[in-house]
């Protein structure tokens, strides 16, 4: 059908589709670059409400549901005494809305509520 | 030699194309059985004509991303919750592809507090704590009511009657808790004419207070003033559902070490003089799976306290049939009581506006 050459690149990339597609099947993540990196952030999650005045959520499941319930999240980076924020999530700009750095981020996108 | 590679080829092609199909049919919820139909006479069901997985189905909300709606209709949910969805018009062909074909109609649904609102790109809301006076709480719950009816949705998680909110600091009623309740009850009498079933949250209370703002809150010393708007709502005998949150709770209310979701002396102290529907928070959050062994321990804990509603919000549809299997067992073997979950679906199937025999 192919030459030698090709028809062995294929077959191997197919073998590597299949062992994804089962993993998938059954559940299995493998870690991803962003979360090895997420492993070696030492930084505390920040997932707060801005609402005239950053307020940090005490619950950060609670935080992620909420930043889930928004219309979109963007990045937006923002300094502040309790660190620096570099995702905000909201449903219009006149509406409170959540912030969050890397760490709360990258935490909210394992969850099993988000999608 | 070639003529064996070229097989090999095919042969992995096959493979990967059933896989990927089976991906798929994983992900749109194809995988899970169809129930039986129930039986429906007139505006009566049969409660007997329902599996155990029929009713612990439709005692459970999940998330209403349009991609499970076969699996959701499968199982026959009870519910879904929406999140934002950026349009009227997508909202409305949302629900209507919900409740296509839902012999018993879904419970439709969301957050709508005002402060927190999923329609903020096209609707707006005054906020809660904007709401001074009952004449103005029962406005804003029958325009609110007006709006989600409009919509399709017929259930909304609000009024919040927690007597603080620190964190959003809109999302909660001002005064004490007399002027706070006396809002809460005026709102939930508007949006209820409307035809949408209002939710008193966060059981027992205290939900909203920054206690230590690095650590995760789990524990609220619970207060008389924290119980007094829910007994207030029970005792007008309005507010359809409550909404219990996973704080573990001493004081007043003690949930005994566990989140209040899981406790069943904190749903009886709801149950004792209301026969309103008892929702659960969102299973995933405050941690509530890292007081089990297994995430099987947790379904069985919420469903065993005597909750009528789970909202599971988990992104795959296969999990939520996964435990209305797991809970079903938990009912076969005599762990949960069948009749417990007969009166807990007799109340969601009433609250649908169906008599149950």
């Amino acid at each position: 059908m192919f030459n030698k050459k090709i028809t062995h690149i294929l077959n191997v990339a197919l073998i590597l589709v299949i062992i994804l597609l089962t993993m998938n099947f059954f559940g299995i993540q493998l870690p991803n670059l962003g979360q090895a990196w997420y492993a070696f952030d030492t930084s505390p999650h920040l997932c707060a409400v801005d609402n005239n005045g950053l307020v940090l959520h005490p619950d950060l499941e609670r935080c992620c549901f909420e930043a889930r319930n928004l219309a979109k999240c963007n990045q937006n980076k923002l300094k502040t005494d309790l660190g620096i924020f570099t995702v905000s999530c909201q449903n219009s700009p006149t509406q409170p809305f959540i912030r969050l750095n890397n760490k709360a981020y990258s935490y909210c996108l394992n969850t099993e509520i988000w999608p | 030699m070639a003529l064996k590679r070229d097989k090999v080829f095919v042969v992995l092609l096959i493979i990967a194309l059933v896989l990927a199909g089976l991906n798929v049919a994983k992900f749109k919820g194809w995988l899970i059985p169809k129930q039986g139909d129930i039986q429906i006479s007139g505006n009566t069901v049969i409660l007997d004509s329902m599996t155990i997985e029929q009713k612990i189905a439709q005692m459970t909300v999940g998330i209403g991303i349009i991609e499970h709606l076969t699996a959701y209709q499968n199982m026959q949910l009870g519910g879904v919750y929406l999140y934002s969805l950026g349009n009227a018009w997508v909202f409305n062909n949302t629900i209507i592809d919900f409740q296509y074909n839902s012999k018993i109609p879904m419970f439709i649904s969301v957050d709508l507090e005002g402060c927190f609102n999923p329609f903020a790109s096209f609707q707006n809301f005054s906020t809660t704590i904007e709401t001074k006076t009952v004449g103005e709480a029962f406005e804003k719950g029958f325009r609110e009511g007006e709006f989600l009816n409009s919509l399709g949705v017929n259930m909304n998680f609000a009024p919040v009657v927690d007597l603080d909110d620190e964190i959003w600091k809109c999302r909660a009623f001002p005064g004490n808790e007399l002027e706070i309740s006396e809002l809460a009850q005026s709102y939930t009498l508007g949006l209820q004419t409307q035809g949408v079933i209002a939710t008193a949250k966060h059981y027992p209370g205290k939900a909203l207070v920054v206690k230590d703002p690095h650590k995760f809150l789990v524990s609220a010393d619970i207060a008389k003033e924290d119980l007094f708007p829910y007994s207030y709502l029970k005792e007008k005998q309005d507010v359809k559902s409550i909404m219990v949150t996973h704080v573990i709770s001493s004081g007043e209310i003690d949930s005994g070490g566990v989140p209040a979701v899981v406790s069943k002396k904190v749903v009886d102290s709801i149950r004792k003089d209301y026969e309103g529907l008892i929702i659960t928070d969102e299973i995933h959050m405050l941690g509530l799976k890292n007081f089990y062994e297994t995430i099987d321990d947790m379904y069985i804990a919420v469903f065993k306290a005597g909750n009528d509603v789970i909202l599971n919000f988990d992104k795959d549809p296969t999990e939520l049939y996964r435990m209305v299997t797991v809970v079903s067992e938990a009912v076969r073997n005599g762990e949960i009581s069948e009749k417990q979950i007969d009166a807990s679906v007799t109340r969601v199937l009433k609250a649908k506006g169906f008599e149950v025999k």
